[in-house]
């Protein structure tokens, strides 16, 4: 008995090292295109970084990378969550967007910001910096309402 | 025995963390380069007309140019649902209706309309998808009814359509800023509201 557990977690370590060698996904990328959200309505340095710092993580082509996300399985869950995301909505090509399909996202990121929906809950669980105070939510409302 | 094997375990594991982070970390290094903040950007997307003056003019031409009876089948299926705060049932016709979204094909088209029509399809199949997904909340789903509806109309627009149709307004839907929703009866039903005010809103307009 003592042997089949032995065996049972040596075969299970081994998997784990050897996840350990499936190529991540890096979604990072040098230059910002002019297509990006912060480009296409002119938006002020401020909430650039209120923007960066709580959503591009997910909804741009440049994801800020933890520690604990070059650990698989960690990793690979993180690339699915980030391909999600991305194509629900992606800042980094918000200009390359139908007129039509910018306003749906206004609306939808209005309405994700107004009901504290976004960012999701689980994110800053383990981001606590990147939760949006009151006030950083009603300029960023403000401002959506500006460019609507 | 036991112990030597225990080492080795930890040796590994910890060498491939080790391996695998490093691995890693210069690809990112090689991506992070910051973006000199290019001042040059493109603000033609401020020039556009804005898409509020065309949503007013949307009247049929008469001449049809494809057939969108099932897909208004499935919206209204979808609306009778919503009508009675049936979300599941909402989710089911919505599924149906983005199948028929997806198959729809319009014909006799100028390339301006053909553009229009790929960009209203494009956007009702993601908003058919979010009322699918969203069988659990209710409220969710009635938002993306709001962006639906538009594409909808702007569709019934330009494809035209065999059937006589109702454009009905209801002032408080949509956080109280209005929405539409198009309707195959006279008489209001109203899917944003639901059970709560099935009455409220009135025919903005009559499409025939």
């Amino acid at each position: 008995m003592k042997r089949i557990l032995k065996r049972f977690l040596i075969v299970g370590l081994i998997a784990l090292v050897g996840i350990q060698f499936i190529p991540a996904d890096v979604n990072k990328h040098a230059v910002i295109p002019d297509a990006d959200f912060r480009y296409v309505y002119d938006v002020p340095d401020n909430l650039v970084n209120i923007l960066k710092n709580s959503c591009y993580d997910c909804h741009s082509n440049n994801t800020n990378y933890p520690w604990y996300s070059y650990i698989q399985p960690i990793r690979l869950m993180m690339d699915h969550h980030v391909e999600e995301g991305k194509e629900e909505l992606n800042f980094s090509e918000f200009g390359n967007y139908s007129e039509r399909r910018k306003r749906n996202k206004l609306r939808s990121i209005t309405e994700q910001i107004e009901k504290g929906k976004m960012p999701l809950p689980s994110y800053l669980w383990l981001h606590s910096e990147a939760t949006i105070n009151q006030s950083q939510i009603d300029s960023i409302l403000s401002f959506l309402n500006e460019v609507k | 025995m036991k112990k030597i094997n225990l080492k080795l375990m930890i040796a590994l594991i910890g060498g491939s963390l080790i391996l695998a982070s490093c691995g890693n970390n210069s690809n990112t290094e090689n991506g992070s380069h910051h973006h000199e903040e290019g001042m040059e950007h493109d603000h033609s997307n401020h020039e556009h007309g804005s898409i509020d003056e065309k949503r007013n003019v949307s009247t049929n031409t008469g001449e049809m140019k494809g057939d969108l009876s099932v897909v208004l089948r499935n919206y209204f299926a979808m609306n009778e649902n919503l009508v009675q705060d049936e979300a599941s049932g909402a989710a089911d016709a919505s599924e149906k209706l983005m199948v028929s979204l997806k198959e729809f094909k319009a014909s006799g088209l100028s390339e301006e309309e053909q553009k229009e029509v790929n960009e209203i399809l494009e956007s009702a199949i993601e908003n058919a998808e979010h009322i699918s997904k969203n069988a659990g909340e209710i409220s969710h789903q009635r938002e993306h009814l709001v962006s639906l509806s538009t594409d909808v109309k702007d569709l019934i627009s330009i494809v035209g359509t065999s059937q006589k149709l109702y454009e009905d307004f209801c002032p408080m839907a949509n956080n109280n800023e209005g929405a539409i929703w198009i309707s195959s009866k006279e008489e209001i039903s109203n899917p944003y509201m639901g059970s709560s005010m099935p009455k409220c809103g009135k025919v903005n307009r009559v499409i025939e």
